[in-house]
């Protein structure tokens, strides 16, 4: 009887348990001194960082955290420009042949140890990224560059060795924070210009930052930024436990917020959402240098039999735009393909791979890591296919596992990879579309698009650089590796009461925190 | 011949004993009820469930439970209840084999260290011991990631983590019985040590491993279940109970049936092992047994 007993408490407690989980904590309230609009600690939580060296970034609290202490030369803002007015260089211009790029740095902007910016620190950072011996993935970026010259204390020269119409977002790129060229070893401790002073690190718990006095923006009103007095970042490994966090009011922000927390943030009263296009994406690539993908008219037939729209909807609740399996979507403006979306034909599907010798039906491995929504596109994209007479079968693994040191996801037949929204459609072209690229997961190699991708690196001209994209959007379309279910919109979520919340379309860490400020 | 018609009728008597004290614990029936329900779903899940375990409907996507959806509908639009149904046999296959397979090898270990006791029993139960010092789920994910996470590899995995229950249990039964009257005459007999293990010894030895069998069985249920809840061994769109768990954890906010659902089948069936277990052990060890 007493196992009875213990079993039916067991019971009811797990059953309390659960509801208790799903309920609104109350978190401390700190009443922090305002004045206007300044004051108050932003406190925000994410996953632990992997790097804290700006030159090593790879993962989204890495990008956000180098935010916060260091700042650009060139910053790309939140429509994929860049601005001068929020750069460490207050003018630049390029010679005639495009060759020559030469930027103004601000005077008296200082290091937060003190030491005036020069042009002998951004020869610094940038050297550091260019140098093979560090061994980042930044060097591929910068290959274009021959020399970095200092004529003077505020000029800084880059000379290249072709035209490169991509220069300025490159030299915004996430890993180019400016640091004090004295520095060290940047991952022992972070001196930048930037807003935010490392105030402590507890590694794998948290790390604060303290308010730049000498920062050197101001809003348009001329008083000094940033409003805020500090930024308290929680590394939180939970997705559910970021929401619950920002909920119960422990937190106030967050950045990449999961699609399926959406509509209960937005029914919560005390919380806004914040949404940006972007061009973040899904590829679902087919491997094509072997069977079965080799044949383009299997991979007709899966373009065919995909529902894109009910993906979108079903494993990210509709919050973007259908793709057209290509990787340059509508956030581009005018480099973007505008067609209608290929619509599905499950008996075209059917024909195509009959076609292909797979008229007795088709059995495939997807490989798929386990990072929302990538298993929910990865389900659905089984049911759509199963119609069609393919048999997909799903190989769920942990991202570090597909990102791993045997990079299964450059191996793997039929695989979903996450690609981050990047400043230019030309990062995707030279990373993952063209023969030799370094992360051509889709083994795809096509002569055409090749030529078409050199061409548009050097081509200086906007509208003959856009009609050159519209070209290899058209051939992704015809006989492209990879599907695109849909391009997927950057979300927040924000305690109300913090204001000034600018969306961006570039990544979800650039929103620039500078100008955000909490209401009474 | 008389004496066999006298076993029987002891044999029945003993059982009409055990039937009258079962009857006074109703708990077992519903316990029987309960695990009885789910095998058979096992059986016939397929069969009877409204809707397919995996059809998705798109525009019915976390659905309250309603006289369609009696359970609701997940993110998918899967519906929850057909679901459970379906996803019992994978419960049933993954825990039971597991079971089974620790209850083959506990046995074996158990009654060669019982039995010949000494050096054999020292280090059996030496290694039996850093078995058990590692928790249970923890060194599940080691081996599950080692191997790769398969279903096989779950069932491996069960079974190899129960051993040590098992193996003591019946160690300790052994050691009890190998004193007994019967062993001794069995080895005066000139009986081999392996005859008298498994014609002698273990006929006795299946009660408590009954008993034993049914509560290590509600564990593996749990145990597979946390697996799947975090991702090893299952994958999409099976209706692993725990992994349907872990994808509507995410969606609680907005569909708390699509949680509830999965992990009340898990509970409700745990607990009915429970209640078989404990009837059981009053039915095959009214004495109670050494543990």
């Amino acid at each position: 009887m007493k196992r009875t007993l213990v079993l039916m408490i067991a019971l009811l407690l797990s059953i309390g348990l659960v509801w208790a989980s799903g309920g609104q904590g109350e978190g401390p309230t700190t009443e922090p001194v305002k004045e206007g609009k300044y004051g108050g600690v932003l406190r925000k939580a994410f996953f632990a960082p992997n790097s804290l060296d700006p030159a090593f970034s790879s993962s989204i609290t890495d990008d956000e955290i180098a935010r916060y202490w260091g700042d650009f030369l060139v910053y790309v803002d939140e429509g994929l420009s860049p601005d001068q007015s929020r750069s460490l260089a207050e003018k630049w211009q390029v010679s005639g042949d495009g060759l020559t790029w030469t930027f103004t740095l601000r005077k008296g902007v200082v290091f937060h140890n003190g030491v005036e910016l020069t042009s002998k620190d951004v020869k610094f950072t940038f050297d550091r990224l260019r140098d093979p011996e560090l061994g980042t993935a930044t060097v591929a970026i910068y290959a274009g560059i021959d020399s970095i010259e200092t004529p003077d204390k505020y000029t800084v020269v880059f000379k290249l060795n072709q035209v490169n119409p991509d220069l300025l977002i490159n030299l915004g790129d996430y890993h180019t924070p400016v640091l004090w060229s004295g520095i060290g070893d940047p991952k022992a401790k972070q001196i930048g210009t930037g807003a935010f002073m490392v105030e402590s690190y507890l590694p794998e718990d948290r790390m604060t930052f303290k308010r730049n006095p000498n920062y050197w923006r101001k809003d348009a009103e001329g008083n000094q930024l940033p409003y805020l007095d500090g930024i308290e970042f929680l590394f939180l490994g939970e997705p559910s436990a970021q929401v619950e966090a920002l909920r119960g009011g422990q937190i106030d922000y967050l950045s990449y917020l999961p699609p399926e927390y959406v509509p209960t943030l937005e029914s919560d009263p005390n919380m806004v959402v914040y949404q940006k296009p972007s061009n973040t994406h899904y590829v679902i690539h087919m491997r094509s240098d072997r069977k079965p993908f080799g044949d383009v008219r299997v991979r007709q037939a899966f373009r065919a039999a995909i529902d894109r729209q009910a993906i979108l909807d079903g494993a990210f609740e509709g919050l973007g735009v259908t793709g057209r399996d290509t990787p340059i979507g509508p956030a581009y403006a005018d480099f973007y393909l505008d067609i209608p979306e290929l619509p599905r034909d499950v008996a075209k599907a059917k024909r195509l791979l009959a076609e292909a010798g797979y008229a007795g039906g088709l059995t495939v491995t997807l490989t798929a890591q386990q990072l929302s929504p990538v298993p929910a596109i990865a389900t659905i994209v089984k049911e759509q296919l199963a119609e069609a007479g393919v048999d997909v079968e799903i190989q769920l693994v942990p991202s570090d596992v597909y990102y791993g040191a045997d990079n299964l996801w450059l191996e793997a037949d039929f695989s979903i990879t996450d690609w981050g929204s990047r400043a230019v459609p030309q990062n995707y072209m030279s990373l993952a579309y063209t023969c030799d690229a370094k992360w051509n997961e889709s083994h795809w190699c096509d002569q055409e698009v090749d030529a078409l991708s050199a061409q548009a690196a050097v081509e200086m001209d906007r509208g003959k650089r856009a009609g050159i994209y519209k070209q290899i959007q058209q051939i992704f379309i015809d006989r492209g590796p990879i599907l695109v279910p849909f391009f997927a919109n950057s979300l927040w979520g924000a305690n109300k009461r913090l204001k000034g919340i600018v969306p961006s379309g570039y990544l979800g860490t650039a929103v620039d925190l500078n100008v955000v400020y909490f209401e009474d | 011949m008389a004496d066999t018609a006298t076993k029987a009728a002891s044999k029945t008597r003993r059982l009409a004993a055990g039937w009258r004290r079962l009857r006074r614990y109703p708990a077992t029936f519903i316990g029987f009820f309960i695990v009885g329900f789910f095998l058979l779903m096992a059986v016939i899940g397929p069969l009877v469930a409204p809707y397919g375990f995996s059809d998705q409907m798109l525009s019915e996507r976390l659905q309250p439970p309603s006289r369609q959806h009696l359970l609701g509908t997940d993110q998918f639009g899967r519906d929850v209840f057909s679901r459970i149904l379906v996803g019992s046999r994978d419960v049933y296959i993954v825990a039971g084999s597991g079971t089974l397979l620790a209850v083959l090898l506990g046995l074996t270990l158990g009654l060669i260290a019982g039995y010949f006791g000494r050096l054999v029993d020292e280090i059996l139960m030496r290694l039996i011991d850093v078995l058990l010092a590692i928790p249970p789920l923890l060194l599940a994910m080691i081996i599950l990631f080692t191997l790769g996470p398969s279903r096989s590899n779950v069932i491996l995995v069960v079974g190899f983590l129960y051993i040590p229950m098992v193996s003591r249990v019946v160690r300790s039964v052994v050691l009890d019985l190998k004193t007994r009257q019967f062993v001794e005459a069995a080895k005066l007999r000139g009986e081999t040590s392996l005859s008298i293990m498994f014609r002698e010894i273990f006929p006795n030895v299946l009660p408590p491993l009954a008993v034993e069998a049914s509560m290590r069985f509600s564990y593996a249920i749990f145990l597979v279940a946390s697996l799947g809840f975090l991702g090893l061994g299952v994958q999409p769109p099976s209706p692993d109970w725990g992994l349907m768990v872990g994808e509507a954890r995410n969606y609680f906010s907005q569909a708390q049936w699509a949680l509830l659902g999965p992990a009340g089948a898990v509970a409700v069936l745990v607990v009915g092992v429970g209640f078989m277990s404990d009837g059981l052990r009053r039915m095959l060890l009214p004495g109670g047994v050494s543990r």
